[in-house]
């Protein structure tokens, strides 16, 4: 599986990593207990700091997603073990809706958007 | 049967270096900057009907570089049969080998500097979530084996060396063979990004060329370890000569090695290539975070310094 990231892109490069990282758990093609490349190979491969990677891999850390182990690198962890609150999910998923309903779109074009999207992300295929 | 003598033992090696060479030209050599398709040529990316135009000169330079380095080579390889100077011919080999590398790295910078002075920038690029282990690639009980059998041809060799050991033989085998494993390290861990498009072709592609890379090193060290113990068996155990068939014996398990490393070489190349044809070489683009580069710099230290040191060894080491 492969994580792609894009200079032209406005979120900075460690929020696409984690972002993709993110995404691959939630297609599926990361599963619980798969490790990921060390730091320092995916820098390597990207050519970037190690500290952008590093900083991902630590929030990915922090958020529940990987356990670092030290001598085996980044482990995905179970996604049940998560303890992300509700309330926080809410509240990203609010400021996303208004963003769009800021954007002019009405609540069907709004329906429409949240329905293809979630059709992407569970999407087999293409990883992006 | 009696054994062969220095003498037969050069011609039917240089006899086989020949062909061998011969057939690589032919095979490989000939079309080598057309392995990616007519899209580029070396790796450089060329605008659609390059070789309509421009493209020609340039592959007919190319190939007049080439066939005027092979030409080289066999002229002094001419002029050393002519004055009958068998003793010349390791040193033939090892310049052959010199001047081959360096006309060929000389033309692919020449050929950048020329035509790829700018490569393109790809603001999208992806990268594999694979892990590469060092054991994933290099096997390293083999590599203990090979440690051993070094230092047992050493041990051979220093405790009951015959007077007619030369040391620059097993001193520069030695340094060759050990000096190949920071460069199997160094193709590990060699890193590129991958192009957004086609990633999964390009990823497989790269990592075809990385082990292909590591078939061509495993397989030189056993050729040069071949040798070494050959070496420290006839002039370290006073039993060898007694063997006369031994010489013969020790030959044919180089020669076999060598010729094994031809063939992956050859068909590994091929394999390659037709793995490579129309995507993006490295060097042919620039990831948005990284310039366009054909080596990394730590692959490109490993050989300057492992190359370098051969040729040191086999000028100026002449115990």
């Amino acid at each position: 599986m492969f994580l792609t990231v894009d200079a032209n892109d406005n979120r900075p490069l460690y929020q696409q990593v984690v972002d993709g990282v993110k995404a691959l758990i939630a297609r599926g093609h990361l599963r619980e207990g798969m490790t990921l490349p060390s730091v320092r190979q995916v820098a390597g491969d990207l050519g970037v700091n190690l500290n952008t990677i590093a900083v991902a891999y630590r929030q990915l850390q922090d958020e529940g997603f990987l356990t670092v182990r030290h001598g085996s690198g980044a482990v995905v962890s179970s996604r049940r073990a998560r303890s992300v609150e509700e309330d926080q999910i809410l509240k990203r998923l609010r400021t996303a809706l208004t963003e769009l309903i800021l954007a002019g779109l009405n609540d069907r074009e709004i329906a429409a958007a949240v329905r293809q999207q979630l059709e992407l992300l569970r999407q087999k295929g293409d990883p992006r | 049967m009696s054994g062969p003598t220095s003498h037969q033992l050069l011609l039917s090696s240089t006899a086989l270096i020949v062909v061998v060479r011969v057939f690589y030209l032919v095979r490989s050599l000939w079309n080598f900057p057309l392995r990616n398709g007519p899209g580029f040529f070396l790796s450089i990316e060329v605008p659609h009907g390059f070789y309509d135009g421009p493209g020609v000169e340039w592959l007919k330079r190319y190939r007049t570089v080439v066939l005027a380095e092979h030409l080289t080579e066999a002229l002094v390889l001419a002029a050393v049969f002519a004055m009958d100077r068998w003793d010349l011919i390791p040193l033939w080999a090892g310049g052959s080998a010199v001047l081959f590398t360096s006309t060929m790295l000389g033309f692919v910078a020449w050929t950048r500097h020329r035509l790829g002075g700018a490569p393109p920038i790809r603001s999208r690029v992806a990268v594999a979530l694979e892990t590469r282990r060092l054991g994933d690639y290099i096997s390293w009980p083999v590599e203990a084996l090979v440690a051993v059998i070094i230092a047992f041809s050493w041990v051979l060799l220093l405790a009951q060396g015959d007077a007619q050991v030369r040391w620059q033989t097993p001193v520069v085998f030695t340094y060759v063979a050990v000096g190949l494993l920071p460069g199997k390290i160094s193709v590990v861990r060699s890193s590129f990004p991958l192009p957004s498009e086609r990633i999964e072709e390009h990823h497989r592609w790269l990592e075809a060329s990385r082990r292909h890379g590591l078939r061509v090193m495993h397989t030189l060290q056993w050729f040069l370890i071949a040798i070494l113990g050959g070496y420290a068996l006839r002039h370290g155990w006073p039993g060898a000569n007694a063997i006369p068939w031994l010489r013969w014996l020790l030959v044919g398990v180089a020669l076999a090695i060598w010729l094994i490393m031809t063939v992956v070489i050859i068909r590994g190349w091929g394999r390659v290539a037709a793995m490579g044809r129309d995507l993006r070489p490295i060097g042919s683009w620039s990831g948005p975070f990284r310039p366009a580069r054909l080596m990394m710099p730590g692959y490109l230290t490993w050989f300057g310094v492992w190359f370098g040191g051969m040729v040191l060894l086999l000028v100026f080491f002449r115990r």
